[in-house]
């Protein structure tokens, strides 16, 4: 966190207990009730200072119409948006979520205990020994479940998924609840665009007042915000089930004819609403655009002398400023180990060797997608020999790049492929046959496509790390360890060789460098990629995926580097680059030079979370491949 | 099939004025102010959570068919109304006004009324006949 953020936070914070424990302690003095707190450790008590289980009703007292029909749009007023939220919330057309995968989104947990509805809070105890493992909490519309755990366990990784409820630990401070949200997926502050970024942290108070809880949700976005938010919520206790705790939905099709192509969005200083809300509510055009100072009281009367210019300049990045570069958390490990997440069934990913790699266990050897980069080689190894009773038979990569196969010939020849040593063929096969490597008894299957090879070649990569299985046309499939395995061609996206590997029974999706939660797309055109073929690689992903529940879950994406993905991560990344697309095509089209592209900063929006000035992959980078990518189309 | 487009601008919108609950933002969506009326021919009625859709082909003033995307309400609100998956058909011919789509675009309504001339089915205006 950075530094000036971290000390607002823990001002807010601060600020924020106070009143809460005061509020409640004043509360439970007033019921003749002392305030519980649980020792620290084994003995604390089971029971919970505070007791929120039951049916809540919200009040509707702060911005009713948030819980009603929505808020109109360009409000942002009170919100602590620095230039890319702003940027991002301009540029939202709400058409969007009529998009097949995002018609389902749920509500992000703070936006939820926003939302309207009813809402349900249970405890869940250790049946042996009645401690508190966890408080649940079902919201009404959306079906949000949370859960609170209150067992003391960690949070997951930085490289685990992410989810619209997050993941919550909870402890009670005096007589409040307090709660840690982390693992958010990107989200809404507010249903008119406003975001909340998957880094957003998320800190609450619970206090309740006899039949009144009062929740405050702090929320710490450091891609979206300059300072915490802090919001409150209000419930009232009901007596009965409220009922009616279902919120189904299934996506259908809502705009027919649409091409899928088209992502709904605004060009910057071109949202024809822009003006609305001021104009309807008399306020000069920037006062609901200014950001943190629109917290304070203070602000009104400065607004007093905001003239339209200055309104005028916040719809549109500010010219000649450097691009800002990402506030994400950086999920590699960084540690010089592998870290094992499972996936579902018997597929793993592996993290740590600079690049995210795939296993797939069972009664045959192990089925590997990418080796990372090579330097940690022996360590996914000896992690792959802990999943796996048998070596590993076949490795797969999604293109030619380092990250995805520097640990081919490590990994090859930890590995065997027994369908070869008792091949008929196995004696009399040239080479090539058998992977181009000298034993086939002691060496895996490389599989990839034909242009992996040829790269490989081409960069001339020792022989015992190229592909020697590869294919040529659309799919290359394979049935293996009980899971049926395809491999897509994905022609000029990454590179010219790409592959998304698809494991269909445990419902996992290998991206490659297609997709990834750190970075903008590093599309190599020297190699063959474009942006063309980058969006009509997502869309193929987005094409084979399905979520479990209200848009989330069920099949899981893997990206080349970052955290466990699904659809929901998979579709914002389609939408950023599928945006920047248009934005650097209209500008072509109008004639502008690459430099005149660069200089308009087309992604304002987007680099707090995915922007680099420096290392192998630059936002200047990015936008220049896109630029040139477009301009040999024509 | 025949086309009729009338844009009507309604200004105060007594209509919208009320609080509704929508799992996204109707004042962010729609112009609520102004209201469109279509008549054409249904391609597809869509009787879905959380929102139905009812798929109408128009024809346009300058002869091209165009899809008008109608968002109707849930299975739940649509029920208490007697309306069911069995209501809508495809070939129906419909009149449907409705508030549009600040996307033109998208050529879509939030349905607040609809009639079919051939057996005079109406929908909105009574109680509870609301797209929430």
């Amino acid at each position: 966190m950075h530094g000036a953020l971290r000390k607002n936070t823990m001002k807010h914070l601060r600020a924020v207990l106070c009143v809460c424990v005061a509020a409640a302690g004043a509360s439970l003095l007033a019921q003749g009730q002392p305030a519980q707190t649980p020792a620290p450790g084994a003995d604390a008590p089971p029971g919970p200072a505070i007791d929120i289980s039951g049916y809540w009703t919200p009040t509707m007292n702060e911005d009713g119409m948030e819980r009603g029909g929505g808020s109109e749009l360009h409000d942002y007023g009170g919100f602590a948006l620095n230039e890319a939220g702003r940027l991002w919330a301009l540029s939202y057309d709400p058409s969007r979520v009529t998009l097949r995968h995002h018609q389902c989104d749920a509500y992000v947990t703070p936006y939820q205990m926003r939302a309207t509805g009813n809402f349900r809070a249970w405890e869940e105890r250790d049946p042996h020994n009645q401690r508190l493992v966890a408080i649940h909490w079902w919201a009404q519309v959306t079906e949000g479940h949370r859960v609170i755990w209150m067992d003391g366990r960690p949070h997951p990784p930085a490289w685990a998924a992410h989810t619209f409820r997050g993941f919550s630990t909870g402890k009670y401070v005096g007589p409040a609840l307090v709660v840690t949200t982390t693992h958010l997926k990107q989200g809404w502050l507010r249903r008119n665009g406003t975001p909340e970024s998957d880094q957003a942290t998320v800190t609450e108070f619970f206090v309740r007042h006899g039949d009144h809880l009062m929740n405050t949700t702090v929320v710490t976005d450091p891609v979206f915000l300059t300072e915490p938010q802090v919001r409150s919520n209000d419930y009232y206790r009901a007596p009965v089930d409220h009922g009616t705790w279902l919120y189904a939905c299934d996506d259908s099709e809502q705009i027919v004819g649409r091409s899928p192509e088209v992502v709904p969005f605004y060009f910057f200083g071109k949202q024809p609403y822009a003006r609305e809300y001021s104009e309807h509510h008399m306020l000069p055009l920037a006062a609901a655009m200014s950001g943190a100072p629109s917290m304070y009281p203070e602000f009104a009367a400065a607004a007093k002398n905001m003239t339209d210019a200055m309104g005028t300049a916040l719809l549109s990045p500010a010219p000649g400023r450097p691009s800002e570069t990402s506030k994400a958390v950086d999920p590699e490990p960084r540690d010089g180990e592998i870290h094992v997440l499972p996936i579902r069934n018997n597929v793993y990913m592996l993290v740590g060797d600079g690049g995210n790699i795939v296993v797939q266990t069972g009664d045959q050897g192990a089925f590997v997608v990418d080796t990372g980069t090579g330097r940690l080689s022996d360590k996914v190894i000896a992690a792959i020999d802990k999943l796996s009773e048998r070596p590993i038979q076949f490795i797969a990569n999604t293109s030619f790049r380092p990250d995805r196969t520097g640990g081919n010939a490590k990994l090859g020849a930890a590995g065997m492929d027994p369908s070869l040593p008792g091949s008929f063929f196995v004696n009399s096969a040239p080479r090539a046959a058998t992977g181009l490597f000298a034993d086939p008894l002691r060496h895996a299957t490389l599989m990839a496509h034909n242009n992996v090879l040829t790269r490989m070649q081409d960069n001339k990569i020792p022989e015992d790390a190229l592909p020697g299985d590869t294919y040529l046309e659309e799919r290359r499939r394979k049935a293996h360890n009980g899971d049926s395995i395809e491999l897509f061609y994905e022609p000029n996206a990454i590179t010219d060789g790409d592959s998304v590997v698809f494991f269909r029974r445990a419902d996992v999706i290998v991206a490659g460098d297609i997709f990834t939660t750190t970075q903008y797309p590093v599309i190599d055109l020297k190699n063959g990629g474009s942006v063309e073929g980058e969006i009509k690689a997502l869309n193929d992903i987005l094409d084979r995926t399905n979520y479990e529940h209200e848009g989330e879950g069920g099949t899981y994406v893997v990206p080349g580097h970052g955290f466990l993905g699904d659809e929901h991560e998979v579709v914002e990344y389609r939408d950023m680059v599928v945006i920047v697309r248009d934005r650097v095509k209209a500008m072509i089209d109008a004639g502008a030079t690459l430099a005149q592209v660069k200089a308009a900063r087309l992604t304002a929006d987007y680099d707090t979370r995915y922007g680099s000035n420096t290392g192998a992959w630059t936002t200047e980078m990015f936008v220049e491949a896109v630029y040139n990518s477009l301009k040999a189309r024509k | 099939m025949k086309r009729s487009l009338v844009v009507l601008l309604v200004a105060g919108a007594c209509a919208f004025g009320r609080p509704v609950f929508a799992h996204h933002s109707f004042a962010a969506t729609y112009l609520e102010t102004q209201s469109v009326t279509i008549e054409g021919e249904i391609v597809q009625f869509v009787f879905r959570n959380p929102h139905s859709f009812v798929h109408v082909m128009v024809k346009e003033t300058d002869g091209t068919m165009v899809t008008y995307n109608v968002e109707w309400g849930g299975t739940g609100q649509l029920g208490g109304t007697g309306v069911t998956s069995a209501t809508l058909r495809a070939g129906d011919v419909v009149i449907i006004t409705g508030a549009p789509a600040r996307n033109a675009a998208d050529h879509r309504l939030r349905m607040v009324s609809l009639k079919r001339p051939k057996d005079g089915f109406t929908w909105g205006g009574k109680t509870g006949e609301t797209v929430d």
